[in-house]
């Protein structure tokens, strides 16, 4: 390192990279530091104040360098009308032209490939941001995104394996850049729908991980309950005073969740026991939803066994991650370090992350969760504010095709804030005067 | 048995109370029970021995900080002596920010940002082990949740760590600033700017709290001093070093300087710290400073010297009676 980091540097790759558990552990390590906090931001805020030296910033880097075993890998809904062939053939199209999905990453599409039940995008970017330089290496990477066709013939599931934060966001600039560019070139819309625990009723993703924890696939028999997340419904804040004063905040809640552990694992072993659990119910009778779980699995046909962590997160990310955070061998007196190796770390994850996607298919109701993102969606453009949404709403503008073929005057006199040019820049038709 | 180990609680927060005043912190109160506003914490009160407020140089309001000390022998500190200690700051500290009797008998309602205690966990034998403590509280849980309360612990080698950069600190005020021939002159810590959101560079002559747990404290003096009929001034810029101090290190360190507007002076003084006594120290440093010739400025003096060491316990027992 011929320069020292700035204090963006020190944050970004605390939040992009390093995330809360591990800077906590950190902090705990090296400056004798607790930092209790339920936000990634707080830790990499605490980076920007103090000035580390050699050692621990080198050891900073090589922990995040080393995170190759907690490979993430998260799924998405992609909804289009087109057929497999015309979307094949509009991504290859862009290949080897100047065309990039995003000019700050020089995000391009580098192949497409068929696959048994729909097709790989490969992409490749620059990993990139001048203001971590000095921590982060500049580097070109590559990222494969696979969508299947399901059942339902306008419904493909999409997956991704991602380590860093940057490549999921790169995945996500592509989807985003790819509608925008179809809707221009008035092509049928496509659509990525993330995952959001938020939409599927507490008590229903309750069931969703009680029946993710029993079924676990094939070979592994679920054991034992290792954590649960939990998270306060946004929108139930003041409704439920009485019963905050109770868990007045998700780390206390988390406190108590540590000694009820045992008790939840008993209860998924007994069937559909989970909702029954007194503790359970008495976090969703509090507004508390289950946001993430982290459970010890053991191989029937090996003397393997995992730690398997399934991860619902809202912003900015909306998605779930899954990843096995623990690998284990067992003997006779107990369980030791043990490794699985890339192809069955690779097999398992997948089928672990199959399994969650069927059952998020199951529990939630898709048309509403349509219906939620394009209220997000429209915010994505420029110039339009929450604030505009609704008043959009009004005049029959819900998705992105509607504001594209909307009438500018229209936008212009009923929508706040929106003068004549960016009237006619989301239009892309001008205004005669 | 009981009053006795009181005292000694005492005596030890005052210690603490001492070297932290000493930066320039001020002491606000201390010795209440606050009401606990939490049924979770499994109390009627909380005691609370100290309180003290510091002007942060990067926040708008001063920074409220409690401040708990405890004195044990070494076969008394382990993980769980020291995760009860963390927690009960940890709970007072949260019922700090909603317990309105904290505000009335303590804050007297000022705006002070409260995320922060500090633990002094001091063994007051001889046995105490580095690596032991070091684990000690690496056994210490952290919630995920709610937040963000800091809890910074200081073992005695994090102590002597402070007293000595202190002490050091002090000396140089009264060499530099205080003397016949002195017209003018100032020594501050120094706060680099930040980026998004920007925060202009401060100097200030109150430690932060990052900086107690920082591996480079930054100074700045300036002196005006009478040359005959002439005067002289001299800018410095002062690197508290508890990195270390190999070739690396060294070079890191310089570049932190280079980058952080820390050459803007005629010299640079750095001093450091070397707790294990500096075992063939001087040879290390020696050879690391000589393998900086390319990289430093020849226009500019560069003194690297140890830290030299003080016990917190008597220097902070020095202070109190002060």
């Amino acid at each position: 390192m011929k320069e020292y980091p700035s204090d963006q540097d020190y944050k970004s790759i605390v939040e992009e990279k390093y995330g809360r558990d591990k800077a906590q552990s950190f902090f705990r390590r090296h400056s004798h530091v607790l930092v209790h906090s339920g936000e990634t931001e707080d830790l990499a805020n605490l980076t920007r104040r103090i000035y580390l030296g050699y050692d621990r910033t080198t050891s900073l880097k090589e922990d995040v360098l080393e995170k190759d075993k907690r490979k993430k890998a998260t799924a998405f809904i992609f909804e289009t009308e087109s057929e497999e062939e015309d979307l094949v053939q509009d991504l290859e199209r862009t290949i080897n032209t100047d065309y990039q999905y995003n000019e700050n990453k020089e995000l391009e599409v580098q192949s497409v490939a068929s696959t048994d039940n729909g097709f790989d995008i490969n992409l490749q970017y620059e990993d990139r941001s001048p203001s971590r330089r000095p921590l982060q290496n500049t580097q070109t990477r590559s990222i494969t995104v696979s969508l299947t066709q399901t059942d339902d013939e306008e419904v493909w599931q999409g997956t991704q394996e991602y380590r860093y934060a940057d490549e999921f966001n790169a995945a996500s600039d592509f989807f985003d850049d790819w509608e925008s560019k179809r809707l221009k070139e008035r092509k049928p819309s496509i659509k990525r729908i993330n995952f959001n625990l938020e939409t599927i009723p507490a008590e229903d993703s309750v069931e969703m991980f009680n029946t993710f924890l029993q079924d676990a696939p094939s070979e592994w028999r679920f054991e034992q309950v290792r954590e649960l997340g939990i998270k306060q419904k946004g929108e139930t804040g003041g409704v439920l005073e009485k019963e905050e004063a109770e868990f007045e905040e998700e780390g206390e809640i988390e406190e108590e969740l540590d000694e009820q552990l045992r008790g939840i694992t008993d209860a998924v072993f007994k069937g559909s026991g989970l909702r029954e659990n007194q503790f359970v119910q008495d976090c969703l009778d509090s507004g508390f939803y289950f946001n993430s779980v982290r459970a010890l699995f053991d191989g029937l046909d090996s003397t393997d066994s995992i730690e398997v962590e399934l991860q619902f997160k809202q912003n900015p990310k909306t998605t779930f991650d899954l990843s096995i955070v623990e690998e284990y061998e067992r003997r006779d007196d107990g369980y030791e370090p043990g490794n699985l190796g890339p192809d069955k770390r690779e097999n398992t994850r997948k089928e672990f992350r199959s399994s969650i996607v069927d059952l998020y298919g199951e529990y939630t109701d898709r048309e509403s969760l349509i219906q939620n993102q394009y209220g997000d969606e429209l915010t994505q453009f420029n110039g339009i504010t929450e604030n505009n949404v609704d008043q959009l709403h009004d005049l029959g503008i819900e998705t992105p095709q509607d504001l594209y073929d909307a009438d500018p005057e229209t936008l212009v006199e009923e929508v706040d804030n929106i003068g004549e040019t960016r009237a006619e820049d989301l239009t892309e038709e001008s205004i005669e005067n | 048995m009981g009053e006795e180990v009181r005292n000694t609680g005492n005596r030890a927060e005052d210690r603490l109370i001492a070297l932290l005043q000493e930066f320039n912190w001020e002491y606000i109160g201390g010795g209440r029970d606050i009401e606990c506003a939490s049924r979770k914490h499994d109390r009627d009160e909380h005691g609370i021995d100290g309180y003290m407020a510091y002007e942060d140089p990067y926040l708008s309001a001063e920074r409220g900080v409690i401040v708990e000390s405890k004195s044990k022998q070494w076969e008394s500190w382990g993980p769980s002596s020291l995760q009860s200690d963390a927690k009960q700051v940890r709970t007072a500290l949260e019922c700090s920010t909603r317990s309105e009797d904290f505000d009335e008998k303590l804050n007297n309602y000022e705006n002070r940002r409260r995320d922060t205690a500090i633990l002094g966990a001091f063994t007051n034998d001889d046995e105490y082990d580095h690596e032991t403590f070091q684990a000690y509280v690496e056994s210490c849980k952290v919630k995920r949740g709610g937040g963000p309360s800091h809890i910074l612990i200081l073992g005695n080698r994090e102590l002597n760590r402070l007293a000595s950069i202190q002490n050091k600190y002090r000396e140089i005020k009264e060499t530099h600033t205080e003397g016949e021939d002195i017209v003018e002159a100032d020594l501050d810590f120094y706060y680099p700017s930040l980026q998004e959101p920007r925060a202009a560079p401060k100097r200030r002559d109150t430690i932060s709290f990052e900086y107690l747990f920082s591996d480079y404290v930054y100074a700045k003096l300036q002196k005006t001093e009478l040359n005959g009929t002439d005067t002289d001034t001299t800018d410095v810029s002062i690197v508290f070093n508890s990195a270390g101090i190999d070739q690396d290190s060294l070079e890191f360190l310089y570049y932190s300087l280079r980058d952080n507007d820390g050459l803007d002076t005629d010299e640079v003084w750095v001093y450091s710290y070397l707790p294990n006594g500096g075992e063939n120290a001087d040879e290390t440093y020696d050879s690391a400073v000589d393998s900086l010739e390319n990289i430093l400025p020849p226009d500019k003096e560069f003194r690297f010297s140890e830290l030299p060491q003080v016990e917190y316990k008597s220097y902070a027992e020095d202070l109190t009676e002060d």
